[in-house]
């Protein structure tokens, strides 16, 4: 049997089957290895590394003749590199505006600043186009309008035309805010519970209300900000 | 000897073995997403991502490749999105030993800064999707947290948020999605019965909207409030 992890003149489909087992183990290595940020694609920098990284695991499927271990060096050099300028870019803001680019004002006071949009390649349709996605009608409606270093454009409408708020009604406010899981596919988070200063039996006293004998039976529940418990059986 | 050729993988292959290929390898990943199921087109976890980058460009380099076996390609794109499935299928057993955790990177409009470091997310970075997500003010945000997919989910305090029906005592509303009762005027008996209405009723309703066929109708709507939205 040939080694299928060295460069090989040619590899049978079984052989290629049993590289794409090899790179998918790697792939869950490589999937907790990676840095957040990137999914997120907040800058030029991200999107690059992550579709780099994607093509550098799968690329021993692509030919024979690459072998394992060039793509791995190849993927954790990138890997250190993103980690590096990463690194610098969070140390020192003014080296991330010059790696990451900085926002860019494209309506400031309700006006279109022209010379942004020109400078950042951006024509009045991409601009519309932006504002619609964020459910604006008009740029009647807008104040000021950003674009980030990721290419979507943040809105901020003019005051009079945002929604009204409970602070502005002087509305108490009786729920939202985060909620903290008790139960997990009929587990009990006994930790959470006891950060909350309650004990397992009080949870179980309180589903016993809502008719529900065996916490087994709850699939997941949830304390709000208010102390209220919500739950959803299998 | 074509046809070997394109499966096996030859020195020259005519064009249109090319688009053989094409269709057979486009087809293949095709399958492969439905079987990843929805969380690989979302792309919510590290594997899926790395998958979805590693599959596409694995797929084409073969295709365009004349010696590379098209057999092998499509043996790889389904062990490969097996493989996928496989770490999907253990993230919902073990979810901590297959997918990263969520940071929280503000608490009650507070930037943690620890956080913010070891991520490696920029204060520029954070503000800016705080912006995109409508909190432009750190005081609004009750947390915001960075998602294992990368994204920032944010929070805003209840009291910013647009006013509700029950903060202005307003009597509830029955809510959920409209229904299709008519497509490309052909009526849907199976909604249309599941609601427990008639055809008779249907058309009387579309009558009162002035629609004397249901022939005319290109859509109708069964609206939670009680209305009918139609579309010729």
């Amino acid at each position: 049997m040939p080694d299928i992890f060295s460069s090989l003149p040619e590899l049978s489909p079984v052989g290629f089957g049993l590289r794409a087992v090899a790179v998918g183990i790697i792939l869950w290595f490589a999937s907790r290895k990676l840095p957040r940020r990137a999914g997120g694609q907040f800058a030029a920098f991200d999107f690059t590394f992550f579709w780099m990284m994607g093509g550098l695991i799968a690329s021993p499927l692509f030919d024979s003749k690459i072998n394992f271990v060039n793509p791995i060096t190849a993927a954790v050099t990138v890997y250190v590199w993103h980690h590096f300028i990463a690194y610098l870019a969070v140390k020192s803001r003014p080296l991330a505006g010059m790696i990451y680019g900085t926002a860019i004002p494209l309506v400031r006071g309700g006006k279109i600043i022209r010379q942004n949009m020109k400078k950042e390649l951006f024509n009045l349709e991409l601009l519309l186009t932006q504002l619609r996605l964020q459910k604006v009608t008009s740029l009647a409606e807008v104040e000021e309008a950003t674009l980030e270093t990721n290419g979507e454009v943040s809105v901020i409408k003019k005051a009079h035309l945002s929604p009204v708020t409970p602070q502005d009604l002087n509305i108490p406010v009786v729920s939202g805010g985060e909620a903290t899981v008790v139960i997990d596919d009929g587990k009990v988070l006994v930790d959470n519970l006891v950060k909350l200063n309650h004990s397992e039996k009080w949870l179980q006293e309180q589903l016993y209300r809502y008719g529900i004998i065996k916490v087994n039976d709850v699939y997941y529940a949830v304390i709000d900000s208010t102390g209220n418990l919500s739950y959803s059986v299998k | 000897m074509v046809w070997k050729g394109i499966f096996a993988g030859a020195k020259d292959l005519p064009f249109w073995a090319f688009a053989v290929r094409a269709v057979l390898l486009y087809t293949a990943l095709i399958i492969a997403t439905r079987f990843m199921r929805k969380r690989q087109i979302g792309i919510l976890s590290g594997h899926n991502y790395l998958v979805a980058a590693g599959i596409v460009s694995l797929a084409a380099v073969r295709m365009v490749n004349p010696e590379a076996s098209l057999t092998s390609g499509l043996v790889i794109i389904f062990v490969y999105a097996g493989m996928n499935i496989l770490w999907s299928y253990l993230d919902i057993k073990w979810p901590n030993a297959i997918d990263r955790d969520a940071i929280t990177l503000v608490k009650n409009g507070q930037v943690i800064k620890q956080n913010l470091y070891r991520s490696m997310v920029t204060i520029d970075n954070l503000l800016g999707q705080l912006r995109v997500r409508g909190a432009a003010n750190l005081s609004e945000v009750a947390q915001a947290t960075l998602e294992p997919t990368g994204k920032i989910s944010v929070l805003k305090k209840p009291a910013t948020m647009p006013v509700n029906r029950s903060q202005m005592n307003l009597p509830a509303k029955f809510t959920a999605q409209p229904v299709i009762l008519v497509y490309d005027g052909k009526i849907d008996y199976a909604n249309l019965s599941r609601l427990g209405y008639t055809e008779d009723w249907l058309q009387e309703q579309l009558r009162n909207k002035g629609f004397t066929g249901i022939k005319d109708v290109f859509l109708a709507l069964l609206e939670p409030s009680g209305q009918l939205s139609v579309s010729v």
